[in-house]
């Protein structure tokens, strides 16, 4: 097996599905190395989005952390900026649905850097959606249908490390047999 | 294969690559079937732009559209209100083939023109595949492209004859074939 270029598979917890309204809670990523697709080095952050208290608490509570963490992460467009530092833009970007590639474009359009990603994206969704079909499986998957399927377990499920790296292990389980 | 939806595989062609700027002037569109892959109808349209003067070179040379050929063309909203009107967005799954640029195009001429954007989320990324299938077999040979192939390469390779390149029906058609090959076969 042997990609072109690492992929960054990235992966998000949000405040809800539209990318114009809703915001990025954190932002996880782990490169892929190209070769092997053993990851090589990873992001996370979580992103304040407010400074009411009420706001901190709440978004604090869904993703499972202490309140006083999610005040001191930094904002949005800090964020985008050191995701950007970290990995560069010669990477391919592999996330589970396209909504998720929105919301960084948005993200980046804050920090007012450029999104000069190749415009190729992994879409994890299609590939485990035709895989599935190849096993006989009717129905239209979900993030969790493929976790089911290939028996992976999450442990926070509010963790957008953690599903970035399960979004991995499914990619690499799929490319193993086509 | 056997699809929970159809498969509606869309192709565009723009003015130039800036969502901001440029505008859509060619709108096409496959219907697969569900079970069989093969073409149940089409949806094939130019579109007037609204600032013909903001085209990118560079883009028009791609696409080859001349000005004249969009001279009696309808306008985008009333392209995007005839697509709608063919397609039920719950009953399909929307389809595209490269990068995400049609769909951001796509999303952002639906907001202007004032039409609810209906399509699911999860939309049918062919390149994807063909990239991962290529990829796990050792076949991303083409060094000067940055995915290691691209469409032509992949037509060649699978004896597929070329239509007009960067016409948005014939893209639909030919990725479509691509498609119906059935490259993603899991080796159980």
């Amino acid at each position: 097996m042997k990609f072109i270029k690492d992929i960054l598979f990235f992966d998000m917890v949000t405040t809800g599905p539209n990318s114009d309204k809703d915001s990025i809670m954190q932002l996880s990523g782990v490169l892929l190395d190209k070769d092997n697709l053993l990851e090589r080095a990873n992001f996370n952050s979580y992103v304040r989005g407010s400074y009411l208290d009420s706001i901190i608490q709440e978004h604090a509570k869904f993703l499972q952390i202490e309140p006083a963490v999610y005040k001191r992460s930094p904002k949005i467009y800090d964020v985008a900026k050191q995701f950007y530092k970290k990995f560069g833009s010669g990477v391919l970007l592999g996330t589970h649905t396209w909504k998720n590639v929105l919301f960084l474009k948005n993200a980046f359009k804050k920090a007012v850097i450029p999104f000069d990603y190749d415009e190729h994206a992994i879409e994890l969704w299609t590939l485990g959606y035709i895989y599935t079909l190849n096993y006989g499986m009717r129905k239209m998957p979900t993030f969790y249908t493929f976790l089911d399927y290939f028996k992976l377990k999450q442990e926070k499920p509010n963790d957008a490390l953690e599903k970035a790296r399960l979004g991995a292990e499914i990619f690499r389980k799929i490319v193993k047999e086509v | 294969m056997n699809f929970k939806k159809d498969i509606l595989l869309i192709d565009l062609e723009f003015t130039g690559l800036n969502v901001d700027k440029h505008e859509i002037i060619q709108f096409a569109a496959v219907l697969l079937d569900k079970k069989t892959l093969k073409e149940k109808a089409f949806f094939n349209s130019y579109a007037a732009p609204g600032n013909w003067k903001n085209r990118d070179r560079e883009s028009m040379k791609v696409n080859k559209i001349k000005s004249e050929w969009l001279k009696a063309a309808p306008s985008l909203n009333t392209v995007l209100n005839n697509f709608n009107k063919k397609f039920k967005p719950a009953n399909v799954i929307l389809s595209y083939y490269g990068g995400p640029a049609d769909m951001d195009f796509l999303r952002a001429a639906y907001k202007r023109a004032g039409v609810k954007w209906q399509f699911d989320y999860h939309y049918f990324n062919l390149w994807a595949v063909f990239y991962a299938y290529l990829a796990s077999n050792n076949k991303l040979k083409a060094s000067k492209e940055f995915a290691g192939f691209n469409l032509d390469y992949l037509m060649k390779a699978l004896k597929i004859k070329p239509l007009l390149r960067h016409d948005a029906l014939a893209d639909c058609r030919m990725e479509a074939e691509v498609l119906r090959k059935k490259i993603f076969q899991i080796k159980k």
